[in-house]
């Protein structure tokens, strides 16, 4: 019984090993990792590359979202943007929910118009007064942008195209009952407490 | 339609202020959600990268990590995480995760140096590690053998690491990739508090007025501290001022009122600065009465080097590399130099012998008229002439912006916060540096106080947790002690349970000295655990020929073969974040713990069941026997007869000692904490793991990461270092430590918030640290009385003067490189570039430019240059826009990138003091490719 275990074990060991190293007995510093090439000099070496989508916002296809409620990818180019500062935030100017349906463009969801922080103030004394530490807060700031989320580029990046280095082998859920919608769809605000107490003891 | 932009952000700022008092919403379990997320497991977690210290909620179905969010009861983050913070979710499912442990062998499955890589078992790993150690610790003593730990072990896995190191094989060779970030902060602090971490905690964001982020790039490295900031910025746009100081311009600068572009290294001229101002035209604005009760005033020598090999002519050194390798004995002062040294009697042209190398630490108490006199020459033209860079600029504007922060310091009432991370401490005077900011801060009376302070800022997600408070470095034990002190020792041999005397009261060799000492031949045996010491240190080229020239055995343990396995002898594959239990300490001292959630990857197994199968190789008596120590007379005694005394046998292991006696198997498993969890260390799992013994593993049997817990922190109890029980912080989203009768505490030395603070009835304050507290009196220019005078209570201030740095563009290398990271990569990219969407996102380490330093070179954006320094030079394509938008005269190069290996370009110049490497520096040429 034991016996089988191992073996069982070690076969699969193994099938792990050769699946991932495409070599059964050996392996080369060089075939390991990122950098396939020699460390020990940079002639040889090359970077990756940058090959972002030049498609203009609006006519670009949807990233899936990486799992549910997940942060979209941006499809689309931002190359002439600009940097998202106090005065400019270029990617508000399609993406509040007012504007993007005719933009074609996603909209910011519920969860960014709400702010989810208790609120701290300190008297002349420095008391501390803070709103309750335990509960989870939403405060509607109705439909004004919570200026914690204000730097978009956070949570939302562009993509280059290519393959890529290394395979990624994580598999995604998504909430059933909204079935492909969670694909490119924020429900984070519906679904922010599932779990949340749930297994913490609290 | 279109949105104007400002009115958007009044009217934001608007709503967000009716809405301050908003209403608590009672969490309710949505049923029909539930039923849509069907054999899901949701649980708290802590995130794997920086230093903010996020709550992440984790959900897991079969065995798999399927989505993650953030958690909205953590206070650190509440519902939002970064974009690392989301793809936590990915990090462990890299195709080529580490599965079974490999080693170089030759063709007869011997060990072979210039072997090739193949599996092997465990058993025979841990066969081999327990040959090359023995050999090592034969040959050489317990400095033949070091460990590069880290600030992302978690602090089981520290405590396992420095017990292992510290109280079995009594080597101090353990120092952690910490000391590349943090260093100069603890050294800032021990110095000025004389007890390490910050006064502060979070809730100084929300109640500031002025933030100013000095030497941090927070929007990328810190996104979610940022997101406050930007949430109290962007709400109150015009109380809260925001003044951003760095070398080049980048995304943190776009949110600022005040943007200061500095050269290199002048930081040190711009506080001296806004002190001077202090001091001299606004003497109103000081505390007295705090001063007078808190405060005494200290300086120190100039002449320290700059970390550097004392060897200026090693023969290891390449022959481009010698005129900056001599600066450690002496340099020429420039003409700054000849002003901001003159009270030392120096002019321009001066040569200054660095004689102070070997005690650049050393201090004294001044007088505040010498402090005073010590400021005098950094006036606003001096300082506006040294530090503006940005050539671009008028010196009129750039003055008219010194002054603008000056005033928001002085301000009376104006609530002050100041933020950095790296920019100060990888500087060559980090520890100065940091002293600075406190010098401000306590010249105002603004720190230690609800919205007040100056905040260092952590890089690593238990750098402060693990590293500092665990102690994992070479010269620590945990909670603020050190081996060389006989009583901190006394303390950790009784927790520890082993005989007096047993630890090395010799500081072993900083991570830098690590390599230094591979490459000399000292240091024969290396394991590295949690970091990448081959891709994440300056002058790389040197320290990867060292692992594969010389005589020595270096292991890794790792997720994923970086460069770091890749120069390795033997690699061992190591279960990741989410693969284990473990706790993280984040930069507001907030401690947080996380249950198993998924068994392992393959063979993978977490580290700290390596440190524990390897103490099974060793008896007592091969290591608790006389040793020498080069270095300490009389080298380290025998404590055998002791341990015997004690009831140990020769024959008895490390692994009965240190991990399975009694204490531990007190600790019982199944415990109601774990319910409903896995722990592949205590039980076992699914996957029949077969161990180093040959069989299959089974577990200890008893809860041991609950026992390294329990048992570290009774260092800290009653000593201001208090945590919580283990099972308190599975029910909590983490506690801010001291945790004093079950209460956390959030300024700390602050009597009404401290309960130590209150304890020492020293008024309102207390600066209670015991380290460097007696020291000898003098002036500016050196000690007059050796006798010691007691600070009991007191904080220093210090006067530390402007240098240089160490090395400087010059006709040949002819530009500035200052390295860093980029909010999608975390560190060496070895866990990030294999998430698809963060490669895909920044699939490169680019080479920030300004356009007119690219134009001169005849290069364009995109196009391949290199980048050459005397030390080593590769390739990268420029970006001439963008997040990083340096002035003429500097680039920027991140480091997360193998195939832009950017540190064998930099320098490993270190702090004097902090032994920490500045990597913000050094002198590069740049040419097409």
């Amino acid at each position: 019984m034991k016996a089988k275990l191992l073996i069982g074990s070690l076969v699969a060991a193994s099938l792990i090993i050769s699946s991932l190293y495409a070599v059964n007995t050996e392996v080369d510093e060089t075939q390991l990792g990122l950098r396939k090439v020699d460390i020990y000099t940079e002639d040889t070496a090359l970077p990756n590359g940058t090959n972002y989508n030049k498609e203009a916002p609006g006519t670009s296809k949807l990233f899936d979202r990486a799992y549910t409620n997940a942060p979209p990818m941006i499809p689309h180019d931002i190359d002439d943007l600009g940097e998202i500062d106090k005065n400019n935030n270029s990617c508000l100017g399609c993406h509040m929910p007012e504007i993007a349906k005719d933009m074609g463009a996603t909209p910011i969801p519920k969860s960014h118009f709400t702010s989810f922080r208790p609120a701290v103030s300190v008297d002349d004394d420095d008391n501390l007064k803070a709103e309750s530490d335990e509960q989870i807060i939403k405060k509607d700031l109705k439909g004004q942008l919570w200026q914690g989320r204000y730097n978009c580029s956070a949570c939302h990046a562009p993509q280059t195209k290519g393959d890529l280095k290394v395979a990624n082998t994580f598999k995604p859920a998504y909430t059933d009952k909204k079935g492909q919608k969670h694909k490119n769809k924020s429900y984070l605000l519906d679904e922010l407490d599932i779990g949340v107490k749930v297994g913490n003891g609290l | 339609m279109s949105l104007d932009r400002r009115e958007f952000l009044k009217s934001a700022a608007a709503a967000s202020a009716a809405t301050a008092i908003g209403m608590a919403v009672p969490a309710k379990v949505e049923a029909a959600a539930l039923q849509g997320q069907a054999g899901w497991r949701w649980d708290k977690a802590a995130c794997r990268f920086c230093g903010t210290g996020c709550g992440i909620m984790m959900a897991t179905k079969d065995d798999r990590i399927v989505a993650v969010k953030g958690d909205p009861l953590a206070p650190v983050n509440r519902g939002l995480n970064c974009i690392k913070g989301y793809f936590n979710a990915k990090i462990m499912y890299g195709a080529d995760r580490l599965t079974q442990p490999l080693l170089r062998m030759n063709d007869k499955g011997e060990f072979d140096k210039k072997g090739k890589f193949k599996p092997i078992s465990w058993q025979r790993a841990f066969d081999e590690m327990e040959i090359h150690i023995k050999s090592a610790l034969k040959e050489k003593g317990p400095t033949g053998i070091a460990m590069f730990s880290s600030g992302q072990q978690t602090a089981m896995e520290g405590h396992a690491a420095l017990k292992l190191m510290k109280a079995g094989f009594r080597t101090n060779n353990i120092d952690p990739n910490a000391r590349l970030c943090m260093a100069s902060a603890v050294t800032g602090f021990m110095n000025v508090f004389g007890a390490d971490e910050p006064s502060g905690c979070y809730e100084d964001i929300e109640l500031a007025e002025t933030i100013v982020a000095f030497g941090s790039n927070m929007a990328e490295m810190h996104p979610i501290l940022w997101s406050r900031v930007s949430d109290r910025k962007l709400s109150n746009p015009d109380k809260v001022q925001v003044v951003v100081l760095s070398t080049y311009k980048h995304r943190t600068m776009d949110l600022a009122d005040v943007e200061i572009i500095f050269k290199p290294n002048t930081d040190l001229a711009i506080w001296n600065y806004i002190a001077r101002e202090i001091v001299y035209n606004h003497p109103e604005a000081m505390d007295k009465e705090f001063l007078d009760k808190n405060i005494v005033f200290a300086t120190g020598p100039v002449d320290i080097g700059y970390g550097l090999r004392e060897d200026i002519n090693h023969p290891k050194y390449g022959k481009k590399e010698l005129d900056t390798a001599a600066k450690q004995k002496s340099k020429v002062l420039t003409a700054d130099e000849g002003v901001s040294l003159g009270y030392l009697g120096y002019k321009e042209g001066d040569t200054l012998e660095m004689k102070n190398t070997g005690d650049a630490n050393k201090h004294w108490k001044i007088t505040f008229e010498e402090f005073k006199k010590g400021l005098a020459p950094y006036t606003l033209d001096y300082v506006a002439k040294v530090s503006k860079g940005d050539a671009d600029e008028s010196l009129a504007d750039y003055k008219a912006k010194l002054q603008k922060m000056a005033d928001l310091y002085i301000e009376k009432k104006r609530k002050c916060l100041t933020f950095w991370t790296m920019g100060f401490n990888q500087h060559t005077r980090g520890t100065w540096v940091n002293e600075q900011a406190y010098m401000v801060h306590f010249l105002l009376g603004k720190q230690a106080k609800p919205g007040n302070g100056a905040f260092s800022l952590t890089g690593q997600p238990s750098a402060c947790g693990t590293a500092r408070e665990v102690g994992t470095f070479a010269h620590r034990l945990p909670a603020d002690m050190v081996v060389m002190n006989p009583a901190h020792r006394k303390m950790a041999e009784g927790i520890w349970t082993i005989p007096d005397g047993t630890i090395n009261p010799k500081a072993g060799s900083h991570f830098t000295q690590i390599h230094r000492d591979l490459e000399d031949g000292k240091v024969k045996f290396a394991w590295v655990s949690v970091c990448n010491p081959y891709q994440d240190t300056g002058n790389a080229d040197h320290w990867i020929k060292a692992a594969r020239t010389m005589d020595n055995f270096i292991v890794t343990s790792d997720g994923y073969p970086g460069i770091s396995a890749k120069v390795s002898d033997l690699i061992l594959p190591s279960a990741m974040m989410y693969e284990k239990w473990g706790a993280y300490g984040n930069a507001e001292r907030r401690t947080q713990h996380w249950r198993q959630q998924v068994t392992p990857m393959g063979d993978a197994m977490s580290d700290t069941w390596q440190f524990v199968e390897l103490s099974k190789r060793f008896t007592i008596k091969e290591v608790w026997g006389a040793q020498k120590i080069p270095g300490l007379d009389g080298g380290l005694p025998d404590v055998m007869d002791k341990a015997k005394a004690m009831g140990y046998k020769e024959s008895t292991t490390l692994y009965e000692v240190l991990f399975a006696n009694n204490r531990a198997k007190a600790f019982k498993w199944p415990d109601p904490v774990g319910k409903g969890y896995q722990n592949s260390e205590v039980e076992g799992d699914k996957r029949n793991v077969v161990g180093s013994d040959g069989k299959v593993f089974k577990g200890y049997g008893f809860f041991i990461q609950k026992y390294l817990w329990e048992e570290y922190r009774k260092f800290g109890d009653g000593h201001g270092h208090d945590y919580a029980d283990f099972d308190t912080y599975h029910r909590v989203r983490g506690l801010k430590w001291p945790v004093v009768d079950g209460k956390e505490t959030f300024w700390r030395y602050n009597a009404k918030y401290d309960p130590y603070a209150k304890k020492a009835a020293n008024g309102a304050f207390a600066f209670y640290g015991h380290a460097f507290k007696d020291i000898p009196t003098g002036n500016l220019q050196g000690v007059t009385n050796s006798a010691k005078v007691n600070l009991d209570n007191k904080a220093k201030i210090f006067f530390r003067p402007y240098m240089e740095p160490t090395e400087v563009p010059d006709k040949n290398y002819d530009i500035w490189l200052c390295t860093g990271r980029v909010l999608e990569h975390w560190h060496s990219g070895t866990m990030t570039m294999r998430v698809p969407e963060l490669y895909r996102a920044v699939p490169e380490a680019l080479c920030y430019m300004h356009p007119s330093d690219a134009e001169k070179r005849g290069v364009k954006r995109g196009e391949m240059v290199w980048v050459e320094s005397r030390r080593g030079k590769v390739k990268a394509h420029v970006e001439t826009r963008g997040r990083n938008r340096p002035p003429r005269g500097l680039v920027f190069v991140p480091w997360f990138d193998e195939k832009v290996f950017i540190n064998k370009v930099c320098l490993d110049h270190t702090c004097p003091i902090s032994k920490q490497i500045d990597h913000k520096k050094c002198a590069v040429k740049i040419y097409k490719a």
